[in-house]
């Protein structure tokens, strides 16, 4: 039995100097529930105010504005709690969108309101925050300009954004290289684009390095289409590789064997053998005492 | 009776090793949740978008862990890792990356400890969801950060793109040291960033509710 209960305790504490080291060498990764950020732009020139409400099904929520205008106009982005949330869409214009969608921690959304033709038409688009490249950006496409019911864009060098897209078209993001880059806007048909495709908007555009940002195609006022480009978000134009080396140690209780040097597998060892020599001496008292008792008894008769 | 004493000493010892283990594991991860958590109520928060003119950040303070400290600008190693502030009392902001109060995550590093004691960023861990981190800059003007989250990773797995990559909203990475401490290396294994956002202030446009 005591034999039984000392190798017991012996792998007890042989797996407690495992675990040490373990968890010495490679701790769990936690991360934090954050916030998501939501925004509202008009993608169209010209509109009315537009309202946009956030109602969450779990309460809370937030509302957001943009104003009447001639121009896109973005508002800036706002925390929201993560959630399932009905999104109502309000103007001067007699008609609302309601959308419904599930907000995902740590995620960036844009609804997007075009309007054509006395209709409002909402969108609502995940922004995806995927870091590019150094020296390389994200670049999106929205077409809201009206007076093409077709469009193809491309940037020069490539790669083409749209390619005969209808009126209300969001694209996913492309990377390309950061710097000025040209814009070309041509009409195109259902068909594709037909060879004689009249240029209809060349503008030239900055694509910061690290930066993610929605091109919008919108109608311009002297009767054409122009490019408009928004911001979406910001990293930095050049990463540190690694983490932050920031600290001395200095508040650490340093274990004696750790300033000597031995690692925490030897000390596990000598943790298991601290237990064996801790039972032998037990045993050893156990022993002589039983001896001990023996003898008296032993004078005693 | 002997026999049963003997017995009730070894399965103490066993008793003794279960519980030590079991509160070293469970110690642990009670250091690790306390520095995580979740942000607060969005609606109780003012969004805030910036065209501020560029200026460097010069100081750093945050009254609810009593961070008083100058801030200096960092560059990177020939490695390509973040140069560490120069000293153990004041903080250092990447200048590679977004200037404090610009769209994106401008990131303001600080030494948890020195070599003999604590450091400025000593009590980082402690800031809750809500606290504020002022930031001056160069020009004067001074940008409040409202924390919004703490989190804690294991430098072998240190997530560059999400403390560096693009974010919607200006925002401000606090990052030290935190967790277990390397002996032989003599680095501490985790590192623990707080996240926070640009409150509105004179010369920032806010946001609807």
């Amino acid at each position: 039995m005591h034999r039984c209960a000392a190798t017991v305790a012996a792998a007890v504490c042989l797996l407690g100097a495992v675990t040490a080291f373990d968890r010495a060498g490679s701790p769990p990764a936690r991360a934090a529930i954050a916030d998501a950020a939501v925004r509202v732009v008009r993608f169209t020139a010209a509109g009315s105010a537009v309202a946009v409400q956030f109602a969450g099904y779990a309460g809370g929520g937030r509302t957001m504005s943009v104003p009447a205008g001639t121009a896109p106009t973005a508002r800036g982005y706002a925390p929201l709690a993560p959630g399932l949330y009905v999104v109502t869409v309000r103007s001067a214009l007699p008609v609302s969108a309601v959308l419904t969608t599930r907000v995902q921690p740590g995620a960036a959304y844009t609804v997007g309101v075009l309007v054509r033709a006395g209709t409002v038409q909402a969108v609502l688009v995940h922004d995806d925050l995927t870091a590019a490249p150094p020296g390389f950006g994200r670049v999106r496409l929205v077409l809201a300009g009206a007076v093409a019911s077709r469009a193809a864009v491309t940037l020069a060098a490539g790669p083409m954004l749209a390619d005969a897209a209808p009126f209300g078209t969001v694209t996913g993001y492309h990377t390309v290289r950061a710097g000025s880059r040209r814009v070309t806007v041509t009409s195109a048909t259902a068909s594709g684009v037909p060879r004689s495709a009249t240029t209809r908007a060349v503008a030239e555009v900055a694509i910061p390095s690290g930066s993610l940002t929605t091109l919008v195609v919108v109608d311009a006022p002297s009767g054409g289409l122009a490019v408009r480009a928004i911001i979406d978000a910001v990293g930095a134009r050049r990463s540190p590789g690694g983490p932050v080396p920031a600290g001395g140690g200095g508040t650490v209780a340093a274990p004696a064997h750790r300033q000597s040097g031995p690692s925490a597998a030897v000390m596990g060892v000598l943790e298991l053998l601290g237990v064996v020599a801790l039972w032998a001496a037990l045993h050893a008292a156990l022993v002589a005492t039983r001896r001990r008792r023996l003898a008296k008894r032993r004078n005693a008769w | 009776m002997r026999r049963l004493a003997a017995n009730g000493v070894f399965l103490a010892i066993l008793l003794a090793g279960t519980v030590a283990a079991t509160v070293s594991a469970v110690g642990y991860q009670a250091i690790q949740r306390s520095v995580v958590h979740r942000s607060g109520a969005a609606g109780a928060r003012a969004p805030a978008t910036v065209a501020l003119p560029p200026s460097a950040p010069v100081r750093l303070r945050i009254s609810a862990i009593g961070v008083n400290a100058v801030v200096q600008p960092l560059g990177l190693l020939a490695d390509g890792t973040l140069q560490p502030p120069s000293a153990w009392q004041a903080a250092g902001w990447y200048d590679g990356g977004v200037m404090p109060g610009d769209l994106g995550p401008a990131v303001i590093a600080g030494h948890v400890d020195s070599i003999s004691g604590p450091a400025v960023f000593y009590r980082l861990r402690q800031l809750r969801p809500g606290d504020h981190a002022v930031v001056q800059r160069r020009d004067g003007r001074l940008l409040t950060f409202v924390v919004d989250s703490l989190a804690v990773y294991p430098k072998v797995a240190f997530p560059t793109a999400a403390v560096y990559g693009p974010t919607p909203l200006p925002t401000l990475r606090l990052v030290t040291c935190t967790g277990d401490f390397d002996w032989r290396a003599h680095t501490y294994l985790d590192n623990l960033v707080v996240s926070a956002h640009l409150r509105a202030g004179p010369g920032i446009r806010g946001g609807d509710s």
